[in-house]
């Protein structure tokens, strides 16, 4: 076969001079991701800056809510404690390298910066959608970001305000802003937020009535602040009392009737036919949902494998003696609810064996928060796996609030509605009415009230700021890491028995009122060992 | 030989003291004095007939046309087509064998009739064709650092994979072991650390296919995973190490690192060939750590409950009539057995060639449950299809299976922490596990739970190219050559119901599936001229443009739930339950390349390169990176006023300048992705990551000056470069404070920092090579390789604020990185001792007199700042006593300093060979002197306040004794009385000199902190390889129609010489992260390998 070698060889330099000159096409390097959004192509509906906002009731605060959240607000506080687990927050030993002190300061800021960047976006890239929707999810950002702050300065006092993520990566080394200004910064965004959010949305989304409620318990935390003579700043209590008010007066919201509902599968704001109208603001967590979205206490919480169907559980705290100690006479109800007492019977726990009963008489476990096996909560419960919320405001929350704007400065509270709410949320509960309430009916009420709700510490350091020595001697003066055994008597009433005390036992001074800041971003800032800096607030 | 040696003495004393290059000579002379053996005797018998056969020693095939002279005269032959001569000479004749690229042999006749020579391939490999990127050349024409490993130098090391034979190899590559699981990888490291983050892997090229050693997009982030290990190392024949910028900068983006380039067996015309391998091998592990048997953990825990009132149990009253206990370590850990076998057909005519092999591969883990196993078949063929146009391809694929039950990092930590008392199954046979305790601390039962839980991977892959070169008159060649890397992998995991005892149970099976695959294509065509101009002038021009892309793709899914634990798929789980997930992505990269080769004469030789190319990694304003290079070498050794120097064979002296660089950064990096979340209202969106469109690449500038001595007829090599790497750029996930977006990665939510060029940072170096034949007479050889490795790395600039990067073991700080240090040095607090009594709590002048304060008060030396005074629950006794770094009279964070670098003074092999007749025996050793290694496990483990399993060495915890037993004191704060052994000036240490510290309920002084108490000096020198062989003499194996067989005995890591106290002194780096270097964090440890082989050429 002969062929012309030199027609076939030009033909090929000249194929192959063309196509080697020939580039790929400019579209050959572009490849954005293509199993993900981005912020070029997202932010375009209603629908879709919802879903923008949806992420901040959940696993933002993941690291905050697992572990963190309960031991500094009721192992902190004196409502629980174990020996081997995070000893250390009743013992006030908490150092900076402690890893669930991180956690909460890491998550907390993780809220703070996730809400400044949404509201970036939606600020610089949102279309289609109103004016009012567009500053109804702007307003969601911000309240979760002064919820956040809300907890930060109540755990360490003097923390960096950050408004701008993107700025902050260009300088990451700002100084510390002092509490004042940051309850300032709280109370700019949340009354914003009040303004543009609407009176009712979604189960579970927040409201008007959420920011309100939160304005007003944020208020009542600064009213004391800087505090001197043992008084609180009345115009701030004013403003605490005005928008408890609001909220209990005007939103329609009321106390579920039945205190133990509140911790039920069904009573989750967000499920259909529940009818809870009590959560103002809750963690929303996905039942069996991946790591980072579901509620991961439940192992932490149920002392055994046999509370909760059998999944891995290895909860070793208890009930406190110093709380046991402290429950009146027919407080059975929220008692119940919070710890189990030897022979209390829990129908909804192992319910298709006809309930669980607890029978033993040494320490007490933990019952709020745990909901029950699979089988008692339609299958959706899982090793660190709990499908129950966890509330962060509900209204009993800010009833109890109100009851404490009114009382204000004054010894006792003898009436007004501050007084009426405080006993509605008594009566829920099965308590008697009080005809007066003075600072300590609150003290107690708030802690039998929202126990185990990792509230109790923040309270504190509150009353700290107007009656310092007060809460110093109060802490003492706590039987804290005390043994005990238990009786529980036919009137509900507990007999207890110390069997050992902590020893040495803890002394609380004012240095550790105020957690540590972690030493991993200690040792990237110098400001932290510096004096706060006002916070600049012109916009 | 002989005669050369004679004329160099006589030179030498001639001139002696003369002039340098003399001495030089001299000198090697010296050092190498075994690489001449004089030699004498002659007699006078008469001649007789010897005949013989001449044959490759590497392979056993005959050699046709080899010379065959009688030594000091004309007379001779030359070999037949079966490499068979006949000869007439005397028994004190020496016969001359030679033939080119084999070493000459020269054997004396003796009363021997039939001789049968093998020759060795010729130590320099000057003449050989190297592969070099996107082409070939003359290893005597190379300008640039390339080091060769040979097949042979790759059937010495027993492995999966093949990047274990370059361990101790090829200088200036340092390579560890990141885990010793079956098919696990490892890393490698050509001159040191470039990068920051992620990826300092070398670019392998295996038959034209381009895999990054961290193949992130394969096995999908799986740190076991090792694509290498998918590859026979029978199958390979040759792997280049490119080393220099000069030989990498072509290519580019992917050079920083180095590259390797790895051929497979190609088919040569002739008759076809069949041969077989085969081993058979067992591994162990080397080395157990001491901890305690069950006597004596129940006298440690009843120790414990005096001390803390806590520990003990009723049983253990009396430990003396306890058994031993269960040793975990000893039941986790067996003999495992391991074989390989590759058959390989090749062969060709004139115009095909073509090498067929299929192999088998399996290995089973030294932990229990663990295992490897690979089929592989691979494809090369050639055709030359008209005398213009050249075809061919080369197919390797392969399937394997890893079954990895613990998990890697686990297994050893899961063996440790397990306590002796429990039994690993019940007398019933049922799986045991830990009774209660008050610790509420239950860890699982590691034996159990290898063999219960299912956790495999399966993976497929299929590495293609085919080309076609068309010759359009002699020096003009056109070169398509498309190349893919197919891969296809399943994972399976599940995790039945089980009770191991009442308080490790598992009621809820789950069950996983993934399904991931993944193409990397890339196309080039080049266009490639080579001329010689007026016959001094050689001329080679290539330029070339290609394209690459990669796409991957998976889908994954779960259930919980499962009936029954004998069915795992799927479909056997609550559909309620399920759960899937899926990801997809692609990336790009476009390039022009070109290169220019110049030879004046012969001796002159230039290089440039210059690459450019365009990566999706990239913003649009930073998407193009231009790489060029240079290099030049001179042929001394072809000077005429070296030619009268016989001794000098070749000496050629090389310099080198280029820049490479490297993407190494996530896909779309500089972008702001929106990652899905969770919710209660289905899936909602949170940014991923802080946007940075000006990213751009790592820029690594490369100088090189290379030296290639070859004396002694070529039986001294000797090869020295020295380099210095300057790298700009650096790219890194920004280090931020957790206040800017919160920590813990993408999974929680956070927003991960931008991705920035954060700083500069230079490698500079020595490396030597010599490579000597030592002995080579009367069919005895002795060959000696030495390769030592110098590198020093420093970071020359960081842009952070703070100016630090720091590497994190969960939420602890264990390495720092800073300007002016090498990366990632081990960072923490100073121990200066322990406190043995009430003294040492006060500070001493340097005379030893106490310090005393205004009033006379003795002072309290630096407490820590959470344990800031002397007592049982803060500070006391059997404490460590931590070093006041900035003197501010506490111990907080600002007292930790640099304890620690982990990168070696220098690291070496020595590999000796010797040979005589049908025997041989080779050494490997290999070694690194000066890194240290922070023990993570000892830290865990040395613990006598955990409540889990502890070392040995616990049980030697500080005692403290009391002076005064009746003693009192009262407290004058409380008015509470203070018992004897509460009164600092009553306690002391009873076992003073003890490193271990105190019992005690407290953590106040957190005595396991980090500290330099567990950094510990790495260095080693390990015997990786002893191989004894046997080549059954021809005449046996003939009778079989063998053309030859050879059996072969090999151990690897024989014996590790080292001082350092955990397993296994290579410990690598965690996950390949840099700043994770040299940390001991329970690694699965490399195994003692014994094993038997065979190879067969028929």
């Amino acid at each position: 076969m002969e062929i012309d070698m030199k027609n076939t060889i030009k033909y090929l330099i000249i194929i192959s001079l063309v196509y080697m000159s020939t580039a790929c096409s400019k579209e050959f390097l572009e490849r954005p991701p293509l199993d993900r959004v981005t912020v070029d192509n997202y932010y375009k509906s209603y629908d879709e800056l919802r879903a923008g906002t949806s992420a901040l009731y959940n696993i933002v605060w993941f690291d905050y809510n697992e572990r963190a959240g309960y031991s500094i607000g009721d192992i902190r506080g004196g409502n629980t404690l174990s020996k081997y687990f995070n000893a250390g927050y009743y013992r006030f030993t908490v150092n900076s390298l402690d890893p669930n002190l991180y956690e909460a300061w890491s998550a907390l800021y993780k809220v703070v910066a996730q809400s400044n960047m949404v509201m970036y976006n939606i600020q610089t890239r949102a279309e289609n959608v109103t004016e009012e929707q567009k500053n109804a999810s702007i307003a969601e950002c911000r309240f979760m970001r002064a919820s956040a702050y809300f907890h930060l300065v109540r755990a360490w006092g003097p923390v960096m305000i950050i408004e701008d993520n993107v700025a902050l990566v260009q300088m990451p080394v700002v100084p510390l802003n002092p509490v004042e200004d940051v309850y300032k910064f709280i109370i700019r965004d949340l009354t914003w937020a009040a303004r543009h959010l609407p009176e009712t949305d979604v189960p579970g989304r927040v409201t008007r009535w959420s920011a309100e409620g939160l304005l007003a318990k944020v208020y009542l935390a600064f009213s004391g602040y800087g505090s001197t003579d043992g008084m609180r700043n009345q115009a701030l209590l004013d403003s605490a009392r005005y928008y408890a008010a609001d909220v209990c007066d005007n939103s329609g919201l009321k106390l579920m009737d039945n205190y133990a509902d509140l911790f039920m599968y069904k009573s989750n704001v967000n499920r259909a036919g529940s009818n809870n109208q009590e959560s103002l603001f809750s963690l929303l967590w996905v039942p069996l949902g991946v790591w980072g979205s579901q509620n991961a206490t439940l192992s932490d919480f149920a002392f055994n494998s046999d509370v909760v169907g059998g999944v891995s559980a290895w909860g070793s705290h208890r009930a406190s003696y110093d709380i046991l100690a402290l429950y009146q006479m027919g407080d059975t109800i929220r008692l119940d609810a919070t710890f189990m007492t030897n022979g209390v019977h829990y129908p909804e726990i192992n319910s298709a064996d006809g309930g669980y009963t607890f029978s033993e008489t040494g320490t007490c476990p933990l019952k709020k928060y745990v909901p029950g096996g699979p089988d008692d909560n339609e299958g959706d419960v899982a090793t660190m796996n709990s499908p129950l919320n966890s509330y962060i405001l509900r209204l009993a929350d800010v009833y109890l609030v109100y009851a404490e704007a009114a009382l204000g400065n004054l010894r006792e509270l003898t009436s007004g509605d501050g007084l009426v709410f405080f006993n509605k949320v008594r009566a829920r509960a099965k308590m008697p009415e009080l005809a007066s309430v003075d600072f300590e009916d609150i003290m107690y009420e708030r802690r039998i009230e929202l126990a185990m709700e990792y509230q109790y510490w923040y309270d504190l350091v509150c009353w700290y700021y107007v009656k310092p020595q007060f809460i110093l001697d109060y802490l003492n003066g706590q039987e804290r890491g005390a043994e005990y055994e238990h009786v529980r008597n036919h009137d509900g009433t507990l007999t207890l028995t110390i069997t050992s005390r902590e020893d040495p036992p803890t002394s609380v001074t004012a240095a550790d009122i105020y957690f540590p800041y972690p030493e991993s971003d200690m040792v990237q800032n110098p400001y932290f060992g510096e004096e706060p800096v006002p916070y600049d607030f012109s916009e | 030989m002989n005669k050369m040696l004679e004329q160099n003495r006589l030179k030498t004393s001639q001139s002696a003291g003369i002039n340098n290059r003399k001495v030089l000579i001299l000198f090697f002379c010296w050092v190498f004095l075994g690489a001449g053996m004089a030699e004498n005797s002659h007699g006078q018998p008469a001649a007789r007939q010897i005949t013989g056969t001449v044959m490759a020693s590497d392979d056993n095939s005959p050699i046709p046309g080899a010379n065959v002279v009688i030594k000091g005269s004309q007379t001779g032959t030359v070999t037949d087509m079966n490499g068979k001569f006949v000869l007439s000479a005397t028994d004190d004749d020496v016969l001359v064998f030679s033939f080119i690229g084999y070493t000459l042999q020269e054997i004396k006749v003796g009363r021997q009739t039939l001789l049968n020579v093998r020759l060795n391939t010729e130590v320099t490999k000057l003449d050989e064709v190297v592969v070099v990127g996107y082409g070939t050349m003359k290893r005597s024409d190379l300008t640039s650092a390339v080091v060769s490993i040979t097949a042979d130098e790759i059937k010495q090391t027993v492995g999966s994979s093949f990047d274990q034979a370059l361990q101790g190899r090829a200088a200036g590559v340092f390579v560890t072991q990141n885990t010793g699981a079956p098919g696990g990888g490892v890393s490698v490291r050509i001159r040191g650390i470039h990068t920051l983050q992620g990826n300092n892997e070398p670019l392998y090229v295996i038959d034209g296919v381009q895999v990054e050693g961290h193949t992130g997009d394969i096995t999908y982030n799986n740190s076991i995973g090792n694509i290498l290990s998918t590859i026979n190392p029978a199958d390979i024949v040759d792997m280049q190490i490119l080393k220099d910028a000069s030989a990498t900068a072509i290519y580019g983006s992917r050079a920083a690192n180095g590259v390797i380039i790895i051929t497979t067996r190609k088919g040569k015309a002739g008759e076809s060939k069949i041969s077989y391998e085969g081993s058979y091998g067992v591994q162990q592990l080397p080395y157990y750590i001491p901890t305690m048997n069950l006597r004596e953990f129940a006298e440690y825990r009843n120790s414990k409950q005096e001390v803390l009132g806590h520990g003990s149990r009723p049983e253990w009253q009396d430990p003396s009539i306890l058994g031993e206990g269960t040793d975990w370590q000893q039941e986790l850990f067996r003999n495992a057995a391991m074989q390989s076998h590759l058959i390989s057909v090749y062969g060709g005519s004139e115009k095909t060639t073509f090498a067929i092999s299929g192999g088998y591969y399996d290995q089973d883990g030294i932990a229990t449950g663990s295992n490897f196993k690979r089929f592989n078949v691979k494809l090369s063929v050639e055709n030359t299809t008209r005398d213009w146009l050249k075809i061919g391809t080369n197919i390797l694929a392969n399937q394997s299976k890893q079954v990895i039950t613990v998990e890697d990092q686990g297994v050893i930590s899961t063996a440790l922490e397990q306590t002796p008392d429990v039994l690993v199954k019940n007398p019933d046979g049922s799986w045991a596990g830990p009774e209660s305790n008050i610790y509420g601390t239950y860890v699982t039962n590691p034996i159990a739970i290898a063999l219960l839980k299912e956790n495999e991977r399966k993976n497929s892959q299929v590495l293609a190219n085919a080309y076609l070169d068309i010759t359009f008159f002699k020096d003009l060649v056109l070169r398509n050559e498309v190349a893919a890397n197919i891969s296809y992998s399943n994972s399976y995991s599940f995790t039945p119901t089980y009770e191991f005892g009442d308080y490790v149970t598992n009621v809820i099976a789950s069950s996983s599936r993934g399904v991931n695959n993944g193409l990397y294509w890339s196309f080039y065509t080049s266009l490639r001229y080579n001329h010689r101009f007026f016959d001094k002038h050689d001329l080679s021009v290539m330029v070339l443009h290609e394209a690459s892309e990669s796409r991957w793709e998976g889908i994954s899914g779960s259930r919980t739930n499962f009936f029954t634990n004998a069915i795992h798929e799927l479909d056997a789980g609550d559909s309620e339950t399920a759960k899937n997930s899926g990801f997809k992505g692609s990336s790009a990269q476009e390039s022009y390349l070109g290169r220019l080769n110049y030879a004046f004469a012969d001796k002159y030789l230039l290089q440039a390169t210059v690459r450019a190319d365009g990566s999706s990694k990239f913003g649009p304003y930073k998407r193009w990176g231009v790489f060029p290079s240079f290099s030049l070498a001179w042929k001394i050794g072809d000077e005429a006023f070296l030619d009268n120097i016989e001794q000098i064979n070749n000496l050629k002296l090389r310099f080198s300048w280029g820049l490479m660089g490297n993407s190494n950064s996530p896909d779309y990096a500089y972008g702001s992705p929106l990652g899905n979340r969770s919710t209660v209202w289905g899936t909602g969106v949170l940014p991923q990551r802080l946007s940075n469109p000006d990213i751009q690449w790592e820029a690594t500038r490369e100088t090189n000056i290379g030296l290639d001595l070859y004396m002694f007829n070529n039986r001294i090599e000797f090869i020295a470069e020295a380099y210095k790497k300057y790298t700009d750029n650096l790219l890194l996930e920004l280090p931020l404070p957790a206040y800017a977006g919160g920590e813990g990665g993408d999974y929680t939510g956070a927003i991960d920092p931008p991705y920035v060029n954060i700083g500069a940072m230079e490698n500079k170096g020595i490396e030597f090579t010599l490579n000597t034949v030592n002995i080579e007479r009367g069919g005895f050889q002795w060959q000696t390789g030495l390769v030592f490795t110098l590198n020093r790395n420093k970071v020359l600039e960081l842009t952070t604020d703070n100016a630090v990067v720091d590497g994190t073991m969960g939420t602890s700080l264990i390495t720092r990185t800073q300007v002016d240090k090498p990366v990632g040095l081990f960072y923490g607090y100073v121990v200066e001792g322990m406190f043995n009594s009430e003294e040492d709590f006060y500070r001493k002048d340097a005379s030893g007199n106490f310090v005393l304060d205004d009033f006379g008060n003795k002072v309290l030396v630096a407490l820590p700042v959470d344990a800031s005074s002397v007592s049982v629950s803060r500070v006391w006794v059997g404490d460590y006593k931590f070093k006041d770094i900035n003197q501010d009279s506490v111990i907080d964070e600002n007292d930790r300093a640099f304890i620690g670098d982990p990168n070696p003074d220098f690291s070496f092999g020595i590999n000796s060979r010797l040979s005589y007749k049908n025997f041989d025996l080779s050494v490997n050793l290999t070694g690194t002197y000066g890194n240290k290694i922070y023990n993570w496990t000892r830290m865990r483990f040395e613990d006598p306040n955990t409540n889990l399993g502890v070392f040995r060495s616990v049980k030697d915890y500080a005692r403290i004794g009391v002076y005064d037993p009746n003693m009192t004191a009262v407290d004058p704060a409380t008015g509470e009385t203070i018992p004897a052994n509460q009164i600092a000036g009553n306690v002391y240490i009873i076992n003073e000199g003890t490193d271990i510290p105190r019992l005690t309920n407290y953590s106040a002084n957190a005595n396991n902190r980090i500290s330099d108490r567990f950094v510990e000096d790495g260095s080693y020198v390990r015997i990786r390889n002893l191989v004894l062989g046997y080549m059954i003499p021809a005449k046996i194996s003939g009778k079989v129609k063998m053309e030859s067989v050879r059996l072969y005995v090999n151990i690897q890591n024989l014996y590790t010489f080292s001082k350092y106290r955990g397993y296994d002194p290579e410990v690598g780096s965690i996950h390949q992260n840099m700043l994770l270097s040299g940390i001991d964090n329970g690694r699965y440890p490399s195994q003692r390998i014994y094993s038997f082989g065979i190879n067969v050429n028929f």
